[in-house]
């Protein structure tokens, strides 16, 4: 891989957001606020890939529950590791990804934004009411906590330990964030900007546009996935309104259009701006208004900066 | 008549088309030989844009049949025959509006072929199509901000670097100067020197009438008159079409 100047504001990220948990304030919450930061930059990241078709889901909380609750349901039922059930749980993900792609393959804009919405709807009842298995609405708790890992004479504990879990939940996501970048910058990447930007034209150079897209889809299904399996294990438990709600659905739409949607690291940068400013200043100091502010911010934002403020960030979108 | 002739590069036999209770398409037939330049005119509303849409897989015909190098491809999707090498440009032209002018034609050598040739080579033969129609000092622009004639310069130039064995220009002429068309027709005879096999529409004759090697001219969606660019030009048949009164008065009002 060539250094390029546009790695390294990235990389001077990267280093910051590795360092600052050993400098800065040493509190649980901050490590719990950041961490779960860093799962919703994978969830954003995890969007923003079937955005990059030129996709609008409404519906990637299918993807995040399913993910959560194959996972807890192996884990429960069989008591495998959440080393192997997340991993695994995702592709329940994927498999719905593949009922979705079946159905939806023709819709386009609103209509699938619409459709994708619905669609969450299903897996939702199925482990809403499938008692025996689920618990139904009362969901699954006492799961395993991610698991310690034990390196010579080493000891992590990634279930209990708030900062180890910062850590690990901040390698993965820099791994999507690896997968995500791959997803522009490579020749696939340039096919998606091609079907995004112009179907008609994408076909006329051979694309097989609805093949492409289902691409984008079942990696983006599977990431979300394994956001969902992380999810229920570093919580603990699952319940179908917490894994399925529709702010999951949201979210990774917020993040990826408020951080720049064509960019590299925009989805990273919109979860690490508005997360953190919600939870960690906004929350405290108005606790009566903070939504409204943070609502605020948001619309202001994509007034001025249609394209994400990741259109501040100094090199250009790399061109070929 | 079955036998499919390898010699031909499209064939096209016996297409129908209708809209609702409009006939668009009456019985065309017509062979397009390997390294030929084949013009298509009449006037609006004559069904040579139906016709392209249905060579080039975007519609499919009622009935009849199209060949393509020996093989039939009525049916087949428009990716699938522009894999086959059959490249098309749209009247409204299709570009990638947010990607600059080369990135445009980029697209068209990096992301076809098999296998897909490395990207500076697709780089190197971008530059090349793109002095070919002219922009190379429009290259770096954001296409979309291109007026519509250089706009369907940039999409001529990826079709053209989609290395295409047939290439259909639907009015690619549309909006240009003369001195433009004069140089875009020097720029596609050189092509057609290469082998390269050219079917085009231009209502106006322009283009057509420096270029083709013969001339084929639809009106209400059959073929009424066909021969080489200078008699037929002038062929009276040919002008009442134009004029609108070889039919008589339209009772759909044009189609």
């Amino acid at each position: 891989m060539k250094i390029s100047p546009s790695l390294l504001p990235a990389a001077a990220g990267i280093l910051l957001l590795a360092v600052w948990p050993l400098v800065f304030r040493d509190s649980p919450q901050f490590y719990q606020v950041l961490g779960i930061t860093c799962l919703y930059g994978t969830l954003a990241l995890a969007w923003n890939i079937y955005a990059l078709s030129g996709a609008i889901s409404l519906g990637h909380a299918a993807f995040f529950g399913l993910g959560a609750y194959a996972s807890a349901l192996l884990n429960h039922h069989w008591h495998w590791s959440p080393l192997y059930t997340i991993p695994l749980g995702a592709m329940a993900a994927v498999a719905f990804a593949v009922f979705w792609n079946g159905c939806f393959q023709r819709l386009r804009g609103v209509y699938l934004g619409l459709a994708s919405l619905a669609a969450v709807e299903i897996p939702k009842t199925i482990m809403d009411n499938w008692d025996r298995l689920t618990y139904g609405s009362m969901g699954i708790v006492g799961l395993d906590r991610l698991p310690d890992l034990a390196l010579g004479g080493l000891q992590v504990d990634f279930g209990l330990n708030i900062k180890a879990q910062y850590y690990v939940l901040l390698a993965i996501m820099l791994l999507a964030a690896l997968i995500h970048r791959q997803s522009i910058r490579s020749r696939w990447g340039w096919t998606l900007r091609a079907v995004r930007e112009n179907e008609t034209a994408a076909a006329a150079l051979g694309i097989a546009t609805n093949r492409e897209r289902a691409k984008a889809l079942l990696l983006s299904s599977y990431l979300a996935g394994i956001a969902g399996g992380l999810y229920a294990h570093i919580m603990g438990l699952v319940e179908p309104a917490l894994v399925f709600n529709l702010h999951l659905s949201v979210l990774p739409l917020v993040f990826s259009m408020f951080g720049g949607s064509a960019r590299v690291w925009g989805p990273v940068l919109g979860a690490f701006i508005l997360y953190p400013l919600e939870q960690l200043f906004l929350q405290p100091l108005l606790p009566m208004g903070h939504s409204a502010v943070y609502g605020l911010v948001i619309i202001l934002t994509i007034f001025y900066f249609p394209k994400g403020i990741a259109a501040w960030m100094p090199s250009p979108p790399r061109s070929v | 008549m079955d036998a499919i002739s390898p010699q031909v590069c499209l064939e096209v036999r016996q297409i129908k088309k209708t809209f609702g209770d409009r006939t668009v398409l009456r019985d065309v037939s017509f062979a397009l030989a390997p390294g030929e330049i084949l013009g298509l005119i009449g006037p609006n509303g004559a069904g040579k844009t139906t016709l392209f849409n249905i060579i080039s897989g975007w519609q499919q015909p009622d009935s009849g049949r199209v060949v393509f190098w020996g093989r039939e491809t009525t049916a087949w999707p428009p990716a699938r025959l522009s894999r086959a090498g059959l490249a098309r440009t749209f009247q409204a032209p299709q570009i990638f509006p947010e990607m600059t002018a080369r990135e445009n034609v980029i697209m068209g050598a990096w992301l076809t072929g098999t296998p897909h040739p490395p990207l500076p080579q697709a780089q190197e033969e971008a530059d090349h199509w793109l002095s070919l129609v002219g922009l190379t000092d429009k290259r770096l622009t954001r296409s979309g901000d291109l007026p519509l004639p250089q706009q369907r310069l940039v999409e001529l130039a990826r079709a053209l670097a989609t290395r295409p064995r047939l290439l259909l220009l639907d009015e690619i002429a549309a909006g240009f100067s003369l001195s433009a068309i004069q140089r875009l027709a020097a720029g596609l005879a050189k092509l057609r020197d290469q082998g390269l096999t050219l079917l085009l529409t231009d209502h106006l004759f322009n283009l057509i009438e420096a270029l083709a090697d013969r001339l084929l001219a639809l009106d209400h969606g059959e073929i009424f008159a066909q021969g080489p660019p200078a008699s037929l030009i002038h062929d009276p048949e040919v002008v009442s079409a134009y004029l609108g009164t070889r039919y008589g008065p339209d009772p759909n009002g044009g189609t």
